[in-house]
């Protein structure tokens, strides 16, 4: 059992990351800019990627890795002077899930993020001053096209797999769609072809608490501290809701505080549980900027793999790749019938999908923590993957 | 099962798969069977599978697998997708078997149907003359824990299969590991039918 630090998502790993030191790059694509779904031209773009492992001569063994709401392009290894590897070291690196002996892994900050990437809060070029509210709102499907405009600069035609948990999963179902040429196989992680009304309900809860912070400022508020407390309550609800019941009263029932009676106040803390959730919240805004929480959430709720038509199967019925689909049976963000929906959408459509429900009492934070159930999948299907035949293989990519 | 019946039924199905056949297995377990179709067949198989333990092990075995229960139905394969769908051990712990059979012939061009023989003169002997639920090697369960929700013989699996509309290709029997050859109904621990649809089923527009 992997133990987990107080900071969610970062693995205390037990023993230093097998790829030890890594390094982020950043390149500047898009000076013509890249026409977003929003119909908005939008450029130049920065993106900051790393990679592990090394390009094959057929360059035919490249993972793309998608990362979640709150992650960034360090998926694994170590930064210099950083306490922690990267969010999905456990997975990622030699003789693990995504081994780096055999794939090249990349993973890069997505568009609107604040980790490198261009987003709300990195510098317009023509003011000098940071977007704010001016940065264009951005889709998933944006997202994706900018990682595909990274491949080309790379050199990279086609990848034996793109995957990820949460949102990465659902940029890896983009990608299967909007390229399928590109894709031999796909691994999504407990996420969901489109957000539900409850899904979409919670990510509007998480704005509203921070456009209720006057701190906010209509977004402008580089420079200043920042809607300190809307971040952080947007950040509790989201935490709220990567847990489930079970792993809560497991975690911290009703245990009090450093206390062995109530308080009768409202200013100290009584439970175990909002000192938990107040510690995420404090911990998140010192990492995390609000209107990329904005940006990203409404992403999230924008995201519609069919756009718009609800034609599951037809999305699917241009792709060619090979598809594992893994959800966790406690996640009520992303129950596991949304994404078994995907799956049999994909065999509808005359595709190959593998589905597995693991049963995990993590709720949505399984994705991260249930590593040594996911990681023998993963290698299994990523091997079927390689030695599997796909129409054009004798050609090269595109 | 005893095993040397099971290995019997799995060798007369690998048997009865041709080269480079499509394959759904339903209820395809750890995937056994599927690896060594693909393996010794040529086969392009997939599989569903109700438990996770054993989903697990057959995706681990490199195959393709759905994790759900066979019986929420079979309209996420496409029409004529396979060339063979099997059924090995299976129909007689399914809710509805005469449904979902019928729903195989619509993704299937073939069948492969295993069941043990509740007609077996010890299942008979037992029920009939002790007056006692059967449990014999084939059939081992107490009545309070058994899985079968269906009793059927080869007698009732070929008044079915006749009545379906369906057109027996090849059959077998075994017992005890070896094959029998007079007096199934009475003498087979499990059989063994290869089949095919006769005229469309009337849900083949399904």
């Amino acid at each position: 059992m992997t133990e987990v630090s107080h900071e969610r998502g970062e693995l205390t790993a037990r023993g230093k990351s097998g790829l030890g030191l890594v390094e982020t790059h950043y390149v500047e694509l898009f000076q013509e800019g890249l026409e977003l779904e929003s119909g908005v031209r939008f450029g130049p773009i920065t993106v900051a990627y790393e990679t592990y492992g090394e390009l094959s001569p057929r360059r035919d063994n490249v993972i793309l890795v998608c990362h979640a709401l709150s992650g960034g392009a360090h998926a694994a290894g170590w930064l210099p002077g950083q306490k922690k590897p990267g969010w999905w070291d456990i997975m990622i690196g030699p003789g693990k899930a995504f081994d780096t002996n055999k794939y090249f892994v990349i993973c890069s900050n997505v568009l609107g993020s604040c980790y490198g990437t261009t987003g709300p809060s990195s510098l317009d070029p023509k003011t000098g001053k940071p977007y704010g509210l001016t940065f264009p709102v951005v889709t998933i499907r944006d997202m994706v096209n900018v990682q595909a405009r990274l491949l080309d600069y790379l050199g990279i035609a086609r990848v034996l797999c793109v995957t990820g948990g949460s949102m990465g999963g659902m940029q890896a179902l983009q990608w299967a769609v909007a390229y399928p040429e590109r894709v031999r196989s796909v691994v999504a992680i407990a996420t969901t072809w489109r957000h539900s009304a409850q899904q979409i309900a919670f990510n509007e809860v998480a704005r509203q608490a921070i456009m209720a912070d006057p701190a906010w400022n209509r977004g402008d508020y580089y420079g200043t501290e920042g809607p300190r407390m809307g971040l952080a309550v947007a950040r509790m609800i989201g935490h709220i809701t990567y847990l489930s019941d079970v792993s809560m009263e497991r975690k911290f029932g009703r245990r009090l505080r450093n206390r062995e009676r109530y308080g009768f106040d409202f200013t100290s803390i009584d439970f175990e549980v909002e000192s938990y959730l107040r510690y995420q919240g404090q911990s998140f805004v010192e990492r995390f900027d609000a209107n990329s929480l904005l940006y990203l959430t409404k992403a999230l709720d924008y995201f519609d793999v069919t756009q718009g038509t609800g034609a599951l199967t037809d999305a699917f019925a241009g792709s060619k790749s090979l598809f594992l689909f893994i959800t966790f049976s406690s996640d009520w963000l992303y129950p596991p019938q949304q994404l078994k929906e995907v799956a049999q959408a994909v065999r509808r459509a005359g595709g190959d999908a593998t589905y597995c429900e693991i049963n995990s009492d993590y709720g949505h934070d399984a994705f991260l923590l249930e590593h040594a159930a996911q990681a023998p999948l993963i290698a299994s299907f990523l091997q079927r993957a390689s030695e599997h035949q796909f129409e054009g293989d004798s050609g090269e990519g595109i | 099962m005893r095993e040397s019946n099971r290995k019997f039924i799995e060798e007369w199905i690998i048997e009865h798969v041709p080269e480079r056949a499509r394959v759904l297995d339903v209820g395809c377990g750890d995937g056994a069977l599927l690896e060594r179709l693909v393996k010794e067949k040529g086969a392009r198989g997939t599989g569903i599978e109700i438990e996770e333990a054993n989903v697990r092990k057959a995706i681990q075995r490199g195959l393709s697998v759905h994790h759900g229960d066979a019986e929420e139905g079979l309209d996420h394969y496409a029409d004529d997708k396979f060339d063979v769908v099997i059924f090995s051990l299976t129909i007689q712990e399914l809710g509805h078997p005469q449904r979902l059979l019928r729903e195989a012939f619509r993704v299937g061009k073939q069948l492969i149907v295993t069941f043990p023989n509740f007609g077996h003169w010890q299942a008979r002997w037992q029920l009939g003359i002790l007056g006692r639920a059967p449990s014999t090697p084939c059939l081992p369960y107490t009545w309070f824990e058994t899985p079968n929700r269906h009793y059927l013989t080869v007698l009732d699996w070929e008044t079915f299969a006749r009545d379906e509309g369906w057109r027996i290709l090849d059959k077998g029997f075994v017992s005890c590991g070896r094959p029998v050859r007079f007096f199934p109904n009475l003498r087979a621990e499990a059989a063994m039918y290869l089949l095919e649809e006769i005229a469309p089923s009337p849900i083949q527009n399904h």
